[in-house]
């Protein structure tokens, strides 16, 4: 049952109490206003009584008086005769006889005699003598005589008139004991429950047994003589002046002119009724409580077994729908025979309900499990009360099933097992999945490194052998992804082929190198397998790795075998042709040129005569090291056997005396290298080298003719008289030897004071110098004036260019500081080009400074020329050198402007001051369109980035006029002057200020 | 059987004196017969009940305690206050025994026990009497007050009352009478007969006296003169007072208020 319905029987409960108490209420009520009103009624009926009885006695009294009086008239008239009737009259104080003149003559108290009672005031009225009683009002007194008005004491006087024959008759008074009557009432009424008047006829009061009334009074009796009119008798509740409800009976006499009235006070009369109010209230509320009480108590008793009850359905329901549960569950007496079973057990065991109830539980036995097994479950039964565990059971139709069964005894109160309870879950499924579960946990558990990772690449699961494999521990490997791993070696365009690839087949499988914890890299076999639901959803993926460093390394041991010389571990014969013939075919595509060089030790065999093979394996290995300590990486050293070695030389330059000074730099650098002594085991040892050497570029070269070709150059070395170089080519030994002979004069040209700075004025477009550019010229001895471009390319290769940049520097700024006090060339700057190996030196900022300090030149004077080349170094290095000299005053400009690879985002970042547009631009800047719009682009660029722009090379005023055209303020050629000498530089200044 | 022989004895040596005398004691013994007075009006004391005819009283038990003490039979004389000294002295009875008051008018006359009983005067009126609430009411002019003649209430009113009228009435019926009527307010009484009025009449009203008033010892009396009577009687007495037979007798009666102290 719900609340609900708990709630509305509570309240139907409180509802019928209410009635019930209503009705007590109302009943007792009832009850009690009918006793009031009987108890009224019985009040008014006990002073109807009462006035009926008190009546009959003052009848009685008063007719008892009447015979006395007229036996006393009748009797003689001595008064001793008369005393007679008072003797067993207490109601009578005196009787006398009356004469004539009114006045008492014969009393039986002497002390009356005389005494004149007031006949005429007694009631009933008359005229006449009257044969009736008649009565007085109540008089003060004790007898006649006694006019002393004492209070509480007084007499009723009656008299009646008795006839003595013809017309005469004798008038008896008589003095009534007023007390009699009051003793008599008072006997039967107390005072205090009501009183008893006497009235006379008229109303008038003659005694009352309320002390406080006064006799002769008429108040308040109006009303009820009124009634006598209608009734003798009557009873009535009246109301008295002093608030006081009495109930009244009266009555009338029958015979004389009194009227008996009887007031009991109701509230007195009434306190029983109250008693009996207050018991019966007790009682009905103390019975009504009690049975209220037991009834809530019922109530209280009867809701929680209903609740309980409600509880026990509840729990019925429950324990029946947990029977149907997916477990198949039996009841069995203690015999174990089947009571009850529900349909998942039917499910499971073939038996249906009807088949199963009432068989014992062996009928599932599969005969598989012993004796003891069945034994330690009853064993079990009894101790614990309950079992679990697994039986393989017998279906019904006759295959096996593992289930899962815990059974649970069930005992009465005594504690004797009445029942068991069984609940199997049949757990073939879960014993396939578990078998499952372990192989997949052993196949999971693999050599191979398996990751397993979400549908997003979270990895949820690693094995052991990925721990191994990649460093990550499980906890450190859960919840990253795979990213960790990735080596950089790989390009975007790697991973994108294999996603597409895990999209398209579900998987993807290769080689990729990654990276493990410790920073290696390594290369691993991968296999990533995506894993999908049944609604094809990709839900995980599954990666195997292998470490394939080893394979890589095994294979990279049969290359070396293949390719590479087991003693030096350089190049064979093999690998060096096939790079060789590489480097060929790669020449015919660029305009590079290339180099072979043939490297033979000279009396390599006197020395292995004398300390044997392993010295001589010894020095090979330190002949290869030192070999490939002098070339670049991209070039190739390799042996070919013996004490022959070969260094293939690539990129070379593309013009033949470059690339056969670059090669002669190398074999001489290979000389100095191996000239120097060996320190082998204990001795120190010294070999020469020849060397031969030939260039080759483009495709018409063959490997083999190179290779003869070395190798007669090497022939040429050691006719030379080894610890040589000779070329193959005679023209090109003879252009190298020049070349060899030029660099000595540039460095002795250097000592000697052979260079001299040339100026080329610099003009605004109002045709003003503003500025020269310092050139320098070799003043060479034999040659004459040598034009930069035949000897700076060589200066920058032997790195004289340093000490001849220095020079130029330092002359160019002395040259300023002159210039700085001469009128008319304060104003002049110097632009002086730096190499980019000058620039690269890290102390070159000092160097400029340096040189401004001792020189005193002006630092605003002096410009720096950079060529683009520069920004192929650290940017960022540059523009500190840049910003730290442009600190000082020094400006920078950008020579050759549009040759090179400046991008724009490089040019904006330098600190740069003016662009100077390339002379090859201006040079076919009216013929060639390009040309025309390269320079007009540069113009705009430089005013966009806010920098100076200075034309190079105007030669014609056509060129001038459309670089003014397009913005050009500054020129710099031929047009208007050459370089010059200082002196000529000094007169065209002169001029020029003559005709400024 | 001893004491029967001594009585013998006694018999024997003193029968001449005793019937030269003719004492009461031979007279009893010779007629078997006790001859008691009493006043069968005498509620508690030697009433008899008019409905039955039945004697009751202290007295009355007395009376056959003593009877039986002689080993004789009783007889009851009637007798009253007024004729009380004449019934005794002309030998109407052996002995009176009606709680007659010590007085000493009578013991002039009479010979006494030593007392049993002491009562004082009460007065009775009627419950409607609005004039006398209390004691001291009574003693007022215009006030009545009834005594019954040759009780010993009459002297004793007669000397103490100052401002009220005495009325002796000649019977002790007409004092209740002259009250009932309301021609008395009260008439004197004492303690025995207060209650009979009580238990007896619907009208009575008890006013007892604010202080000790006038106490009077009553006893049992004899004739005088015949000593070996009165001191059989006293002998009797002795032994009924010790062997607590009065008391219980007083008890009965509801006396014991007015039981006079051991002598």
């Amino acid at each position: 049952m719900s609340p609900h319905t708990r709630r509305g029987r509570r309240a139907l409960f409180i509802a019928i109490v209410l009635l019930a108490s209503l009705g007590a209420f109302a009943a007792t009520s009832y009850v009690v206003w009918r006793l009031r009103v009987e108890n009224i009624d019985r009040q008014l009926e006990a002073a109807a009584l009462s006035a009926r009885s008190f009546e009959d006695h003052l009848t009685q009294s008063f007719s008892a008086i009447e015979r006395s009086l007229v036996h006393a008239a009748e009797g003689d008239k001595r008064a001793s005769s008369l005393t007679q009737f008072l003797r067993h009259a207490p109601y009578l104080r005196s009787i006398a006889l009356v004469g004539r003149d009114g006045r008492i003559a014969v009393s039986t108290d002497r002390r009356n005699l005389g005494a004149r009672p007031p006949l005429s005031e007694f009631l009933p009225r008359t005229t006449g003598p009257l044969e009736d009683l008649r009565t007085g009002s109540f008089t003060n007194g004790r007898d006649f005589h006694d006019g002393s008005p004492q209070a509480g004491s007084g007499y009723i006087p009656v008299s009646i008139d008795v006839r003595r024959g013809e017309a005469h008759w004798q008038t008896v008074v008589a003095s009534v004991n007023p007390d009699y009557f009051l003793n008599f009432y008072g006997s039967h009424i107390a005072p205090e429950d009501g009183t008893v008047e006497l009235l006379r006829y008229d109303g008038r009061l003659l005694l009352s047994t309320d002390e406080q009334a006064i006799p002769g009074e008429s108040d308040g009796n109006g009303g009820l003589i009124a009634r006598l009119a209608d009734a003798e008798a009557g009873r009535l509740q009246e109301t008295l002046p002093d608030g006081r409800t009495v109930l009244t009976a009266y009555r009338a006499s029958r015979a004389y002119p009194f009227v008996l009235v009887v007031r009991m006070d109701r509230d007195r009369l009434l306190a029983g009724w109250r008693l009996e109010a207050i018991h019966t209230v007790s009682i009905v509320a103390a019975a009504f409580l009690s049975t209220l009480a037991l009834a809530i108590l019922y109530f209280v008793r009867f809701e929680r077994l209903a609740r309980d009850q409600e509880r026990d359905q509840a729990r019925q329901r429950i324990a029946a729908i947990a029977f149907e549960s997916q477990e198949g569950m039996v009841v069995t007496d203690d015999q174990a025979r089947i009571l009850q079973v529900n349909k998942a057990f039917t499910r499971m065991t073939g038996y249906s309900a009807e088949e199963a109830i009432g068989v014992s539980m062996n009928i599932l036995k599969s005969g598989v499990h012993d004796a003891d097994f069945y034994r330690g479950i009853r064993t079990s039964l009894a101790k614990a009360g309950t079992w679990a565990g697994e039986i393989i059971n017998r279906h019904k139709d006759g295959t096996l099933h593992p289930h899962f069964v815990t059974i649970t005894a069930v005992c009465n109160d005594e504690g004797e097992v009445t029942h068991f309870v069984s609940a199997q879950t049949d757990i073939t499924e879960r014993k396939r999945a578990e078998i499952d579960l372990r192989i997949a946990a052993a196949a999971f558990q693999s050599r191979e490194g398996m990751c397993v990772t979400d549908a997003t690449g979270v990895i949820l699961r690693v094995n052991r052998a990925f721990t191994k494999v990649t460093g990550y521990s499980a906890e450190e490997a859960v919840g990253q992804t795979p990213r960790i791993l990735r080596s950089g070696r790989h390009d975007k365009a790697f991973y994108e082929d294999m996603w597409r690839s895990i999209e398209a087949t579900g998987s993807w499988e290769g080689e990729i190198w990654n990276r493990r914890k410790c920073g290696e890299l390594f290369p691993e076999w991968l296999t990533i397998t995506a894993v999908r639901d049944d609604a094809g959803t990709v839900t995980h993926y599954v990666a195997t790795l292998t470490d394939i460093t080893q394979r890589k390394e095994a294979e990279y041991e049969i290359r070396n075998l293949a390719f590479y010389d087991p003693l030096t571990r350089l190049p064979n014969r093999r690998l060096l042709l096939e790079r060789l013939k590489h480097a060929l075919s790669a020449i015919t595509r660029s305009e590079h040129g290339g180099a072979l060089l043939f490297i033979d030790l000279d009396n390599f065999k006197t020395l292995n005569d004398t300390y044997g093979h392993d010295m001589g394996d010894l020095l090979l290995q330190r002949v290869a090291e030192r070999l490939a300590g002098c070339v670049r990486e991209a070039d190739t050293v390799a042996r070919l056997g013996g004490d022959e070695f070969v260094v293939l030389l690539e990129d070379l330059s593309g013009t033949p005396q470059d690339a056969a000074l670059q090669a002669k730099t190398v074999g001489e650098k290979i000389l100095e290298a191996l000239n120097r002594p060996y320190p082998l085991a204990d001795h120190e040892y010294h070999s020469t080298p020849s060397i031969g050497i030939t260039l080759f570029s483009g495709p018409h070269n063959l490997s083999d003719d190179l290779m003869k070709r070395a190798d007669l150059a090497l022939y040429g070395a050691k006719a030379a008289g080894r610890n040589t170089l000779r070329f193959f080519d005679p023209a090109m030994q003879a252009a190298v030897t020049a070349r060899a002979s030029l660099e000595a004069d540039l460095r002795k040209g250097l000592q000697q004071g052979e260079f001299v700075l040339h100026y080329q004025p610099q003009i605004d477009d109002s045709g003003t110098i503003s500025g020269t550019e310092a050139l320098v010229r070799w003043q060479h001895p034999s040659l004459g004036l040598v034009p930069p471009a035949a000897f700076i390319p060589l200066a920058e290769e032997t790195s004289l260019i340093l000490p001849l940049g220095q020079w130029v520097l330092e002359t160019a700024c002395r040259q300023l500081a002159a210039w700085a006090t001469m009128p008319g060339r304060a104003h002049l700057s110097v632009s002086v080009n730096v190499s980019v190996r000058q620039f690269r030196q890290p102390d070159f900022v000092a160097q400029v400074l340096a040189v401004l300090e001792h020189t005193g030149a002006l630092p605003g004077r002096l410009q720096l020329e950079l060529t683009e080349s520069l920004l192929l170094d650290d940017v960022e290095e540059v523009i500190d050198k840049m910003e730290a000299l442009r600190a000082r005053g020094v400006s920078f400009a950008l020579d050759d402007f549009g040759t090179g690879y400046s991008s724009l985002s490089y040019l904006r970042r330098l600190p740069l001051d003016q662009l100077k547009i390339d002379k090859s631009f201006v040079t076919d800047i009216i013929g060639n369109t390009n040309d025309a719009v390269i320079s007009r682009t540069i113009v705009a660029l430089a005013h966009s980035l806010g920098l100076a722009v200075i034309a190079e090379g105007v030669e014609t005023t056509e060129q001038k006029q459309f670089l003014a055209l397009q913005g050009c303020r500054s020129y710099q050629g031929f047009l208007l002057s050459a370089p010059l000498p200082l002196a000529e530089l000094e007169t065209l200044l002169d001029q020029a200020a003559d005709t400024a | 059987m001893k004491r029967f022989f001594l009585a013998g004895l006694s018999a024997l040596f003193l029968g001449q004196t005793a019937f030269a005398q003719s004492g009461l004691l031979e007279r009893i013994q010779a007629a078997g017969e006790l001859r008691v007075c009493i006043w069968p009006d005498y509620y508690g004391i030697s009433y008899r009940n008019p409905k039955t005819q039945q004697l009751t009283g202290i007295d009355i038990d007395m009376a056959n305690a003593l009877a039986a003490d002689l080993g004789v039979s009783l007889k009851f004389v009637n007798s009253s206050f007024a004729t009380l000294i004449d019934d005794v002295t002309a030998k109407r009875c052996d002995i009176a025994m009606f709680a007659i008051g010590i007085t000493p008018a009578r013991a002039e006359k009479l010979r006494f026990t030593a007392p049993h009983l002491v009562s004082d005067i009460y007065a009775i009126t009627t419950k409607s009497n609005r004039r006398i609430r209390q004691w001291d009411d009574i003693d007022k002019p215009g006030v009545v007050v009834a005594v019954a003649k040759g009780t010993l209430h009459e002297p004793i009113m007669r000397d103490k009352l100052r401002q009220a009228t005495l009325l002796v009435t000649d019977t002790t019926q007409g004092r209740e009478q002259e009250v009932e009527s309301g021609r008395a307010d009260v008439f004197m009484t004492d303690f025995p007969f207060s209650r009979r009025m009580l238990e007896t009449t619907d009208w009575a009203r008890l006013v007892a006296p604010s202080a000790v008033y006038h106490l009077t010892p009553y006893a049992y009396a004899m004739v005088k003169g015949d000593e070996r009577w009165h001191a059989r009687v006293e002998r009797f007495m002795a032994k009924a007072r010790s062997n607590g037979q009065l008391m219980a007798a007083i008890r009965r009666h509801k006396l014991d208020p007015i039981a006079a102290p051991q002598p």
